[in-house]
Formats: C-alpha cells, structure tokens, sequence
C-alpha cells in the first residue's frame, strides 16, 4: 500500500467537528508549528473538500432531474390526450369507411360473421349457403401465385376450373337464376370498369381451407354482385375453397363485369396421425404412401429415440413396434416424425397397446 | 389496518438528515414545504417556472453549504431561510439583467455575503470531476455510496460484492488516500479546494 500520504484519524475526527476543544487547540497548535503536519492537513482537507462538492453536485442534479419533472406537471395529459386524439382519428375513420365503401374500396361486412353465399345446383336452382366469414384482410402478394388475368384476359384454359365447396348447411331457394353471360354486358361499360384486388389464401391438399377475399373495389356503381364460378354472393369473400384454379366476376348494378382467373395454391401441410396397434400381433403403418425416401423417427414420452428406419420412394412405411435393440417396446405413447430429403416432415403419435 | 401518516418534520430533525447525508428526507421536506412559495415569488415576479426552480436549487446548496459551516444558527426556520436566500438570489439575478424593480428592496437577509459566494462554482465542480474520473470506476462508485448515499459499510459490502466489512473499509480507506495523492499531485487543487486561511500557508514537497 502506498502510504506516501497516510490519512491522520486525528485530522480526520478534526474534520468532522468530533474534537472537544481541548483537543481541538491542541491539534491547532501542533498544525502551526509543524509544517509536515501542515501539509497532510491541507491534503485530507481538500479531500474532504472534494467529497463535499461532489455531494453538493450530485445534489444539484437530483434537484435538476426531481424538478424537471415536476417542471412539467401535465406531460402525462399531454400523451392522454395525444392517444385520444388517435382513437378517435381511428375510430372516425374506420366509421367513414364503413358508410362509404364504394368511395374507399373497402366492402361492407355485415354485423354477423355470417356469409351466405348463392350458388346454382345441377337443375339450375339457386342454393344459399351459409358459411362463416373471416373478415380479417391479409395483404396480397407482390408476385401474385396465379398468372392473373385482366378484367378482358381471356381465361387460362390449361388449368381446370374447380366448383366452388359448399357446406353440409344450406337452404334450397327454388326460385331458378341465371349466370351472367359476358356477351351481354351492356355496351356502355368501358374496358377495365371495375378494378378490385384480392387476397388468395392457400389450402392444404385434400381440404377445403382456401379463401378469396376481394378489397379496394373501384370503379362502376355499387352495389356489386360476386361470382366465383356459379357461386353467386353480395360479400367480396368466398370460402371453404379447395386448391384449384377459380374464375372470379365482379358485377356492378349495371351489369358491367370484371373478370379474373384466381388460383387457390395448394401446400403441403403437416399431417399429425394418431394410431394404435398391438405389436405383437401387427405392425403400425402410416397411413400415405411417400413420394421420396425418408426417415422415421419413433421417439418415446420422455423424448428418447427408440428407434429410426429408411424407406425409399414407394416403400411402405411401417414399424413392428421393436426398438433399437429389437425388442418389443412398452405399452405407451410414441412420437413419430417422418423426414423427407425435400418435403416438409410429417408427424403424428402411435400408441403400443398391450 | 395501518393508517399511513405523513410525518411533518422539524427542523431539527432536517438538520440531523443533512448531517447524516439523508437526501431523500431533506428533498421530501424542501420540495413540500419550500419550494411551492419561491415558485409562487419568482412567478408573480415576472419569472418563470423554470427561473424559479433554479434558483430553488442554489438556494438549497447554499442552506446545506450554510449547514456545514454552522452557519445556520436557527433563529429563523429553515424554509423562512431557504425562501429568503431564494428571493436574494432571484433579486440579484433581476439587477444582472436590468430587470429590478426600485420598488422593492431586499429585507430578508439570512445570509452574509459568503453565503452567496458559488460553492459549487464551475471551475470546482470540474476540477472534482476530472479528480473522480481518475480515481476509477471502483473508488468513484465506493465514494459515491459513502458520500451521496451515506451507506453504512454493511450495505457497501452487500452492494459492491466484498467478502467483508474490514475489506470495504480498506477500499475506502485506499480510495480516499488515492484522492489525497491525486490532489498532492496537482498543487493548484490545494488552492480551489483547501481551506482560504490555510492555503497560504501550505508548503509543497
């Protein structure tokens, strides 16, 4: 330790005003004839002085921040009122919007996310099905997945038209319409009348999850009339849509139409299996036949591989119930995951029964 | 239930919080019970809010300065003292820039000329900036715990992490003589920051 300059507890105790005063003159007296002792004086003195104006100085800033704070005693009521503003800027808006949809492109949607749609059977007799509607919009594609026609594109006959998917719910309405016929749309209507955009949500393969929701609807007079093939609705929306390729009609109240060739993407979707076997009697199987070679997983409860298998394009993928070791693993839950090179996997769960 | 009282404290027991560095009980009383009378002073007196807070604040430093040198021998109470050095200040600031009005003149004088000298000038305060930017991360934050904070050692053992109470103290103890050699190492801080009558007779090694 370096003790060039040793703190006196003497002149420490001096400063702190701790000394009687017997003690105090002593000290006085000893400084005024001592001029080493003079010195280390000076020094913790001005240390202590040091100290002292940084406390002062950090006292100082506290009072800065304290009142700079209380400087401004309405802040809070500015940023209330600021987020007030905004709710009602939004609220106005999203109201406005609402009474003129023709002017901003956005649809009206009924208060019940009920959605009925009207459609043509084989006898040409209107059916009004009712689906649930999901109002939420999604943004649309910058490339769009489908090669999408113009309102006077002539429709891509390479890929089949799919009939729209109807729900089990619906209500026969026998009173019999007709489809609009492009040929007769009125001859005032100029090309390109109406303009819309739209979102195509993708469905897996084998269901009917897709979706086609129509937004900023310009140009004709409103109100406009919807059709996705012979499905015929007053809302910009269809539903329960299989992958496939649509043809979509905006019509407006005069008749003027808009056509577009929509194509409902299909994906690969993960598909989670639940199967149950005696191993002792029969293997599991999993259900689909695989396109490319893959890797089955058997994973046990606690999350331990149990046992991995490869198959390849066409093989049937199966699994005796056997772990690593070959022997008969025990009655229970399993997770199985299967890993294509390409594909995304599948999973599921196998239950060993006893 | 308990029943929350707020404690209205005495002079006497404001004077002990400064002498035992607790901030936080003398800010509490200063901003209650002084600070909305100068603020309505300087405000009526043409000033602004933030004038006022200013000089609040200068006040508050010379009442503590003051407090130190028992110079503040309580004939008056301590916010009759802080709003008169406050209301000196404010004065003295309206002279500067022309402002004065003849009309009014200083009665309240709690202080001495001293009194209103900067304590905390900035030729000081920098000086002592620069002496705790030296001293290192670990001494400055020590010494910021036992002077800002007054922090008992327990508390400084707990917060700096040490193993005990003796090793705090000898950080301490090495952090405040390292302050003496930084200060002995420049002679001109002996000057700004030692005692006025006994600088004159300070000899250098």
């Amino acid at each position: 330790m370096n003790t060039k300059h040793p703190i006196s507890e003497e002149i420490d105790r001096y400063l702190r005003g701790q000394m009687n005063d017997e003690e105090r003159k002593a000290l006085e007296k000893r400084i005024s004839t001592d001029a080493d002792l003079q010195y280390e004086f000076a020094l913790q003195s001005a240390a202590e002085e040091a100290l002292y104006t940084w406390r002062l100085h950090g006292l100082k800033e506290r009072m800065q921040q304290d009142l700079r704070a209380s400087g401004k005693p309405g802040w809070y009521w500015y940023l209330i009122g600021l987020a007030a503003l905004g709710c009602l800027f939004v609220v106005l808006t999203f109201s406005w919007k609402r009474t003129h949809p023709q002017e901003t492109g956005v649809p009206t949607y009924p208060q019940e996310p009920k959605v009925s749609v009207d459609t043509l059977d084989s006898s040409n007799q209107r059916i009004v099905v009712n689906t649930t509607s999901n109002t939420t919009l999604y943004n649309r594609p910058k490339e769009p997945a489908s090669p999408v026609a113009s309102p006077t594109t002539e429709v891509n006959s390479a890929v089949p038209l799919q009939e729209a998917k109807t729900t089990p719910e619906y209500n026969i309405n026998t009173q019999p319409e007709r489809l609009p016929d492009p040929s007769t749309m009125p001859e005032k209507c100029p090309p390109n009348s109406i303009q819309f955009d739209f979102h195509a949500i993708e469905s897996c393969e084998n269901t009917s999850e897709g979706k086609i929701k129509l937004y900023r609807i310009k140009g004709g007079k409103s109100p406009y009339i919807y059709w996705l093939n012979s499905q015929k609705s007053s809302i910009p929306e269809f539903s329960f849509l299989a992958p496939g390729s649509y043809e979509l009609k905006v019509e407006d109240n005069e008749g003027c139409r808009s056509i577009e060739t929509i194509i409902i993407p299909a994906k690969a979707c993960r598909q989670e299996l639940h199967q149950a076997f005696q191993p002792e009697f029969e293997s599991w199987k999993y259900a689909e036949s695989i396109s490319e070679a893959c890797t089955l997983n058997v994973y046990n409860q606690s999350g331990r591989l149990v046992k991995q298998l490869w198959f390849q394009e066409g093989e049937e993928v199966a699994w005796d119930g056997r772990d690593m070791q070959g022997s008969f693993c025990e009655p229970g839950y399993y997770a199985f995951t299967i890993n294509y090179e390409k594909k995304s996997a599948n999973s599921g769960y196998i239950t060993i029964m006893k | 239930m308990k029943i929350f009282v707020k404690k209205r404290y005495s002079d006497q027991e404001i004077l002990e919080s400064i002498r035992n560095n607790s901030e936080d009980r003398v800010l509490r009383f200063l901003y209650k019970e002084v600070l909305p009378s100068v603020r309505k002073y300087i405000v009526s007196n043409k000033g602004s809010i933030e004038e006022a807070h200013d000089i609040f604040q200068d006040a508050v430093i010379r009442f503590y300065h003051a407090v130190k040198q028992n110079r503040f021998r309580g004939d008056c109470s301590i916010s009759s003292f802080i709003f008169g050095i406050s209301k000196n200040l404010y004065l003295n600031s309206l002279r500067i820039k022309n402002r004065y009005d003849k009309q009014e003149e200083i009665t309240d004088r709690h202080d001495d000329k001293n009194l209103l000298e900067d304590v905390i000038s900035e030729e000081r305060v920098n000086a002592v900036k620069d002496l705790m930017n030296q001293m290192g991360d670990g001494c400055k934050q020590l010494l910021t715990y036992t002077v800002y904070e007054n922090l008992s050692m327990k508390e400084i053992v707990h917060k700096m992490g040490y193993s005990s109470e003796d090793v705090a103290k000898t950080y301490h103890y090495r952090c405040k003589k390292k302050l003496m050699d930084l200060i002995a190492s420049k002679p001109y801080l002996l000057e700004l920051l030692g005692n006025e009558h006994k600088a004159s007779h300070i000899r250098r090694n």
